[in-house]
């Protein structure tokens, strides 16, 4: 017969992993969010949040996979001081249900980051790119559009 | 339609550090240039280039009708050493991707991935260029070998996923592992078995399983100078040579699609007098050129 007692056991103590896995995750973004909010007078703030996108590769058209929404995560910027800052893509990102590996897509690199040391050199090295430095510094002097005169 | 591609370690730069003589770069480019112009290689994969070494190239062997695509980008700390070249009337470039395993402080270069179109089809085809780490850095067998194996074999999944079944995929370089070692048997999946493909087309195959050994069979009273593998180790204890070169196949080109591998053109090509240099101690050139063609099946009428 087979041991479904140790299989349950094992289930439980993959999930129990995965959960601090992305409990780790969490917390290194959470780290890096205050950190920027703490430097910039909360004029940076990092998220990871979800966007949709077309069905195609380099301009073409992928295979039509029906019931399959081509979602997205990234890792983004904005200006926390702002309701409606814009948000500015850094990079790609995406989790495996274990938490690690985390996948990071930036600058035709799919970074596939193994453990929590990994993800925080990646994602320290994202900040220190000149083009990532120009976005962050943009969104700190962001300022909110002035309605124009008499429009109220 | 046929396609054939080619994957050679050129020994020029390795790690991008230039260190090629002008003598050492007129051999590379003549094996370049014997390659594009008599053996007809479509598509040819380098290792340890710069692209100043391939633009030295296409200057120097005036070569027409090809695009370069730069695969030695320096992305981050690390340093990738692979280009390649390929004929525009046959393929178009769609996308290039790198991707590298972070484990810790360290990071190592899996593969860089490029997209074509293949004109007047409706195909994509994904070839995935390598160069793993040396055995002195990385050693056989060890953890590092076999994630190399996994993530390779994790990206082959995931383009199947975009297609609900296998991709046409195509993996080549200088693995610097042979086809027995688990990082490519166990990990990657890539084996010599084409009846098992058939039950499970997700394993890949590898050609180069029969290439393990001496080129010509020993036949009494008959020449049978050959050499046993792709890559020359002059120190080598129980053998000097070593399949580390290879070209590896997803089962869309076995019999599942219109496109096939024909496996008679897959050879190590010890182009001779190039094999003098490589065995020759103290020479810059340790590895020989491999080649695998694939054909499209002509709709009749």
């Amino acid at each position: 017969m087979a041991n479904f007692t140790e299989a349950f056991k094992k289930g439980l103590e993959a999930a129990q992993t995965a959960d601090r896995a992305r409990k780790e995750i969490d917390k290194v973004f959470k780290d890096l969010n205050y950190q920027l909010l703490t430097e910039t007078g909360n004029k940076i703030g990092i998220n990871r949040k979800e966007f949709v996108e077309p069905n195609v590769m380099g301009g073409m058209k992928l295979p039509a996979i029906p019931g399959r929404e081509n979602k997205y995560w990234a890792i983004v910027a904005f200006n926390p001081s702002f309701k409606n800052s814009p948000v500015k893509i850094l990079a790609r990102w995406s989790m495996d249900r274990a938490g690690y590996p985390c996948k990071i897509s930036w600058k035709n690199t799919l970074y596939r980051c193994e453990d929590k040391e990994a993800l925080e050199n990646i994602l320290a090295e994202i900040l220190q790119d000149p083009l990532v430095g120009e976005t962050l510094y943009s969104l700190m002097k962001w300022e909110k559009p002035q309605p124009e005169k008499g429009s109220e | 339609m046929r396609i054939s591609f080619s994957w050679w370690n050129t020994s020029l730069s390795p790690l991008g550090r230039r260190r090629a003589t002008g003598e050492q770069k007129a051999i590379a480019f003549e094996v370049i240039k014997y390659l594009v112009t008599q053996v007809g290689v479509d598509c040819l994969a380098l290792g340890e280039v710069t692209v100043e070494d391939v633009e030295e190239m296409i200057t120097s062997t005036g070569l027409n009708g090809y695009e370069f695509v730069d695969g030695t980008l320096n992305s981050g700390r690390l340093q990738f050493d692979t280009g390649l070249l390929y004929r525009k009337e046959k393929l178009q470039l769609v996308n290039l991707t790198s991707l590298v395993s972070a484990r810790g402080s360290r990071s190592m270069k899996v593969a860089n991935i490029i997209d074509f179109f293949v004109p007047n089809t409706e195909r994509l085809f994904h070839v995935f260029v390598s160069h793993w780490p040396s055995r002195i850095w990385c050693k056989q067998n060890s953890a590092d070998r076999h994630l190399l194996g996994v993530r390779l074999r994790d990206a082959v999944l995931e383009l199947n996923k975009l297609y609900d079944g296998p991709a046409h995929t195509i993996l080549l370089g200088d693995f610097n592992d042979e086809p027995f070692d688990s990082s490519l048997s166990e990990q990657l999946l890539a084996v010599r078995d084409r009846n098992l493909i058939q039950k499970d087309p997700t394993l890949l195959y590898n050609p180069f399983w029969r290439h393990l050994g001496e080129a010509i069979p020993q036949e009494p009273g008959i020449p049978c100078r050959s050499y046993s593998g792709s890559c020359f180790h002059k120190s080598g204890i129980e053998t000097k040579w070593r399949t580390f070169d290879q070209i590896i196949f997803s089962s869309t080109f076995l019999g599942s699609s219109e496109w096939h591998l024909n496996e008679k053109y897959t050879q190590i090509l010890q182009l001779h007098p190039f094999d003098t240099f490589v065995i020759k101690p103290n020479e810059i050139f340790d590895h020989f050129p491999v080649i695998s063609v694939i054909e499209r099946e002509e709709a009749n009428g």
